[in-house]
């Protein structure tokens, strides 16, 4: 039988905050991201990438780019987003997977692969790209958010970082020219019209760029939309990518233990759960580092120095028993959690809080309630059930060797009932 | 108008302290020393709609309800 990679991962910290200041305990972590006195310290050689967009600016700047672009979070939109999109988009990618039956009838797919299709597909309809509709222009799409991921966390790459920062440079430029340049126009001239009184407000599509374009402020260059626009891309497709795979492995390796909750896959309360014990214990982003403005005394009485860049390690403090109990280093989808988020600190605090949360986790806070949705983790994790998934048994997931974090690289799965 | 009247609450085991909503509507939210967004007039003025309804939107924890 071939050997399975640990749930739980032991992860070194990453070279680029070796000699920070760590912080690792909840409270202090809470303490440091909900404070005034610091700013964002992460991503400052991926400003070319990300220079400007809602994720590096900080203060007024950020807070009136936030008011600007929370609407597409609103409660309305959200309900239409994953009803439109969302549950057709899952459905549309799984069906394309029986094109890969093989000749004892089973479908099989790598997991990672066919994630990064559905969340690239995801990701181009809330930041309005049209045309990620074949397979072969979805690969196309999903190859450029991959590479303009590489330049936006080109602080973590092996590589020359100048060379990496050239190269996906000249890759933006391919991407702005098959799928941006094009979707911008389209957008553009809807506005126009809108403007001449020709169409109604409400016949706008609803999505970062027609948001951008709408509300153009005098201020932003021209390569802001774009530089938006990959923040939108990245940040909506690797970290829900990192995650369902976690969410399957976990729930099957607790079957192994509790087959009596097996039958509760159809459960959509049950995958919340889990869902969110998923999320807490594997963090896309494992690591945020922030600049303190002034001289800084935690209530801890730790201090941190006037423009001191400080590293905050979310794993440790995800697993801090004080706040999710003796077992917190365990995945439990029992597990009852007061006064904190059930995953943590994994959507980040303060105001640079993760925009993108209620798509990912739905916004009732149960799943038996009309009102809401439930987010694509549970969706996406609902429909990989109906249709059968099961691990490979012959062909365990590994995790990705080009990367510190815990990432799987590739994920065989068997899709039984299709 | 006959909208109803406005009555804003903040759901405190929600609440994570971002403090957009003191930021969007200054006269109805307030953020205490406790890191919790308090409601200071939970029947504010129909004047204050357009603003408690941004506090809602804008709130990462959808803590807001009126
Ligand atoms: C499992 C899913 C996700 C996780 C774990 C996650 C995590 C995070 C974290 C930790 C931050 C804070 C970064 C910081 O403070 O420096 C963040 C910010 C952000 N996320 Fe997410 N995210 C997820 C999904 C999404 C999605 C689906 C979108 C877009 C539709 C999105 C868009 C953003 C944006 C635009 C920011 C910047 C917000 C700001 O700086 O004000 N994220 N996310
Ligand atoms: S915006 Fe929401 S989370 Fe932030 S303080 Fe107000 S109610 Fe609390």
């Amino acid at each position: 039988m071939p050997t399975r990679e640990p749930t739980i991962r032991e992860m070194p910290p990453p070279p680029h905050i070796v000699g920070l200041q760590h912080f690792i305990t909840y409270a202090e972590i809470d303490e440091i991201l909900r404070s005034r006195s610091f700013r964002q310290g992460s991503h400052q050689e991926s400003q070319p990438f990300f220079g400007r967009s809602l994720l590096t600016i900080d203060g007024d700047e950020h807070f009136e780019r936030r008011r600007l672009e929370a609407p597409l979070f609103a409660k309305a939109a959200l309900e239409y987003y994953e009803h439109t999109e969302l549950i057709p988009l899952i459905g549309k990618t799984l069906e394309e997977c029986r094109d890969n039956r093989g000749d004892d009838g089973i479908v099989r797919a790598d997991l990672c692969v066919l994630l990064r299709t559905m969340l690239a597909r995801i990701a181009a309809a809330t930041t309005g790209i049209d045309g990620v509709d074949t397979p072969e222009r979805t690969t196309a799409f999903r190859e450029y958010v991959e590479q303009l991921g590489t330049g936006a966390t080109v602080e973590w790459s092996t590589e020359d970082h100048d060379e990496v920062i050239r190269r996906i440079l000249a890759v933006r430029d391919d991407f702005d020219r098959d799928f941006f340049a094009s979707s911008v126009a389209r957008r553009r001239a809807l506005i126009e019209q809108f403007h001449q009184g020709e169409i109604e407000r409400d016949e706008l599509p609803v999505d970062l760029i027609t948001m951008l374009y709408l509300h153009w402020n005098d201020d932003w260059d021209d390569g802001l939309p774009i530089r938006e626009a990959c923040l939108f891309l990245v940040a909506a497709t690797q970290t829900t990518t990192h995650s369902v795979p976690h969410l399957i492995a976990h729930l099957d390796e607790w079957f192994e233990t509790h087959p009596e909750d097996r039958a509760r896959v159809t459960d959509r309360e049950y995958i919340k759960r889990a869902a969110h014990e998923a999320l807490r214990l594997h963090l896309p982003s494992p690591a945020l580092l922030r600049i303190a403005n002034e001289d800084v005394m935690l209530s801890n009485g730790k201090t941190i120095a006037t423009d001191e860049r400080v590293a905050c390690l979310f794993t440790p403090a995800n697993r801090d028993p004080n706040v999710f109990g003796p077992d917190a280093g365990e995945f439990n989808p029992y597990r009852e959690v007061s006064s904190v988020k059930p995953w943590g600190l994994t959507f980040g605090g303060g105001e640079h809080i993760c925009i993108g949360r209620t798509l990912v986790t739905g916004l009732s806070a149960r799943t038996d309630n009309d009102e809401g949705t439930d987010g694509t983790l549970v969706n996406i994790a609902s429909a990989l059930y109906d249709a059968g998934i099961e691990i490979d048994p012959d062909d365990p997931p590994a995790y990705t060797e080009a990367s510190h974090h815990d990432a799987y690289g590739r994920f065989p799965i068997l899709l039984t009932k299709l | 108008m006959n909208e109803e009247q406005l009555h804003v609450t903040v759901d405190h085991l929600q609440c994570q302290g971002v403090g957009y909503c003191e930021r969007v509507a200054p006269r109805v939210f307030r953020l205490g020393d406790d890191a919790l967004s308090h409601v200071i007039d939970k029947h504010p003025p129909e004047s204050e709609r357009e603003a408690v309804e941004e506090a809602e939107t804008l709130c990462p924890s959808r803590a807001i309800r009126y």
